[in-house]
């Protein structure tokens, strides 16, 4: 599939400083495409570039394949949700919703059952003659969408929409945004620095660290296969194990050597030659402790070492084991539990596993491309 | 437990310094006696003599003009004037910031003596034309700091989603920023109006004959010897301003 919506090599400074340094992005019609990364990477600025409320140094914005560029954001088919909602405070709910198709000059008549149905999808049609300043964080998010989506916008920008409500609601309103996307059928831009938000709402995501894309792919693929270790670290927790290559195959399983660990395998990730110093990624629920010797099948990376803190979550358990000079986080099910088997403690002597398919290859320990 | 008499003491001792000198006043607006002072019984002749009066009323129509050109060409220059205060930062907007902020600090006398000094220098000749422009002047720095002072509460991410929404400038303008602002320009306007209806110092300087206003016209009286006109028509002007002060109040408390 093409690009719908495409952003081409945008660039943006503010006075010497650059916050966006050249970003290239293509996202499908009808997909929820996220940018996510850490406050201030520049998420905004490329949100208001594609909305044209900003005019890029460099690039251009296509959507749709014509060029918007130069084009002023009253005429563009985008609308936004805006990280502080921007509701009109002078006009009810109901005026606020009824801006955009007013502004078009359709007729009162008109745009009358499209502003009620469009506050009976965002669940506020009780509230029509309500004041912004009356209505709660969530209830404010529903009148911005509403208001934004009665447009008909080819693309939906949304910047960090849920930022500001509590965890329940945040929860409960990705469940929401999920139907609506459904529902509109219209393009998502979704920018959070929320992982989980950017996991359960997203096709794809773009993972932005100071101003760059450090990586575009689906949730499952940025999570799994990491491109650079800011990746690997910004978006869930993870192992990292400085080390250097031995031997190993194009697209094999290659042999490590890691100080103070000895020898482990690796079967994915970036292609390296021997000789060459590498950082291995290993997310904490793929490997295991145990008290008794793991059984080293073929493939399988087993090291000695000792537990230093357990944390019981509940629906899963914690465990920072030392092994040399690392701290290895584990994350172990307790469905396990019950089976008979007491688990690790503290202070106890146990032994880490893992299998190579898990263990990935992210180029450097500098870090060139991550800055 | 007994409360302390004291606030409610000190409370009244304020209320009758402040007040009893405009209820002295009104009271001898309809005392019979020809000098005032003592109570020679209750009359509405000073306010029937005061309808006759013609200077007066010719005062008091002047008064008003220039109040009302005064407030509207104020209002807008004003409005725009704290806009640009707002909007836009940097040396000039520091140089504007401070010229519109002399007025309210410069005395009185100073703006007259200077206001008089140009208009003389100029060949322009004194009249309402001139105390208009005087009242405009000192006008537009009060409505320019009551307009700016609602700004700073102003949020400027709606003017983007105005514009995100398929708003043009103007549209934004009318629709959004105006709405939003009317509650600080309407109390700026008021202010501004009562300001110039009784600004007796500036008006002074630049006054040319025939044309006077009415705190003006007061004064001449008060030489020329009419106390008792003076307290009718201080009666009357007292009833009008607080009429105007409830209804400013409802302004600002509208705007909350
Ligand atoms: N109008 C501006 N003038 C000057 N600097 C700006 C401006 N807008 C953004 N910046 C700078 O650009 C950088 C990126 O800002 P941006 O708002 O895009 O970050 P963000 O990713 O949206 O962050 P957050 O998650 O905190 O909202 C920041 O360093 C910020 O200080
Ligand atoms: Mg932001």
């Amino acid at each position: 599939m093409d690009a719908y919506f495409r952003l081409d090599g945008i660039r943006k400074a503010f006075g010497g400083h650059e916050a966006v340094k050249g970003v290239s992005i293509d996202i499908r019609r009808g997909e929820v495409f996220s940018l996510l990364g850490p406050s201030g990477c520049g998420k905004t600025t490329l949100l208001r570039i594609a909305a044209g409320l900003e005019a890029p140094d460099a690039g251009g914005v296509f959507l749709d394949g014509e060029e918007i560029t130069g084009l002023p954001p009253e005429r563009r088919r985008i609308n936004t949700v805006f990280q502080s909602y921007a509701l009109f405070p002078h006009m009810s709910v109901w005026d606020n919703v009824a801006f955009g198709p007013r502004v078009a000059r359709r007729a009162e008549a008109a745009l009358r059952p499209d502003v009620g149905r469009m506050l009976e999808m965002v669940g506020l049609a009780g509230r029509a003659e309500a004041r912004p300043r009356q209505l709660s964080g969530g209830e404010r998010q529903r009148v911005a969408l509403a208001r934004a989506l009665i447009n008909r916008p080819q693309v939906l920008l949304l910047d960090e929409p849920l930022a500001a409500l509590d965890r329940k609601l945040r929860q409960r309103m990705l469940l929401e945004l999920d139907r609506i996307h459904d529902e509109v059928g219209i393009t998502f831009l979704y920018v959070t620095h929320d992982q989980e938000e950017a996991m359960s709402l997203s096709d794809r995501i773009a993972v932005m660290n100071a101003g760059r894309v450090e990586q575009i792919g689906t949730p499952a693929e940025v999570y799994e296969r990491p491109a650079s270790r800011f990746v690997a670290e910004f978006i869930g927790d993870t192992n990292l194990m400085e080390g250097v290559v031995l031997d190993g195959a194009a697209g094999g399983v290659r042999r490590l050597e890691i100080p103070g660990l000895g020898e482990v395998l690796a079967a994915r990730g970036r292609d390296s030659g021997a000789g060459e110093r590498v950082l291995v990624s290993v997310r904490p629920e793929k490997l295991h402790v145990s008290r008794g010797s793991l059984p080293p099948g073929s493939g399988r990376n087993v090291i000695r070492g000792r537990v230093e803190d357990v944390s019981y979550r509940g629906a899963e358990t914690r465990y920072w084991v030392r092994a040399g000079a690392l701290r290895i986080a584990v994350v172990e099910q307790n469905a396990r539990l019950q089976h008979g088997e007491r688990p690790p403690t503290w202070d106890e002597s146990v032994w880490v596993g893992w299998h190579a398919d898990d263990a990935f290859v992210i180029g450097s320990p500098a870090g060139g491309e991550t800055g | 437990m007994r409360r302390s008499r004291l606030p409610l003491l000190a409370g009244i001792g304020v209320l009758l310094f402040l007040y009893l000198p405009m209820v002295a006043l009104v009271a001898q607006s309809f005392n019979a006696s020809r000098f005032g002072g003592r109570w020679m019984g209750f009359s509405l002749k000073w306010y029937a003599r005061l309808f006759e009066n013609r200077p007066i009323w010719d005062a008091l129509w002047n008064s008003l003009f220039v109040a009302l050109v005064g407030t509207g060409v104020s209002v807008v220059l004003g409005t725009l004037s704290g806009w640009a205060m707002h909007r836009y930062r940097g040396g000039l907007q520091r140089v504007h910031h401070s010229l519109v902020y002399a007025p309210l600090v410069v005395p009185d006398v100073l703006m007259g003596i200077s206001l008089l000094l140009l208009f003389v220098n100029s060949g322009v000749p004194l009249g309402l034309g001139t105390i208009s422009l005087a009242h405009i002047t000192f006008c537009i720095s009060y409505v320019a700091f009551v307009v700016l002072g609602r700004l700073q509460e102003f949020d400027d991410s709606v003017l983007d989603a105005a514009r995100d929404l398929g708003a043009g400038w103007w549209t934004t303008f009318w629709r959004v920023v105006l709405p939003m602002l009317a509650p600080g320009i309407a109390s700026g306007a008021v202010l501004a109006f009562t300001l110039s209806i009784d600004d007796f110092v500036i008006t002074f300087f630049v006054a040319g004959p025939g044309s006077t206003t009415l705190p003006v016209h007061v004064y001449s009286m008060i030489r020329h010897g009419t106390p008792t006109l003076i307290n009718a028509l201080s009666g009357l002007l007292m009833a009008v301003t607080f009429g105007l002060v409830l209804l400013g109040q409802r302004f600002i408390r509208q705007s909350r």
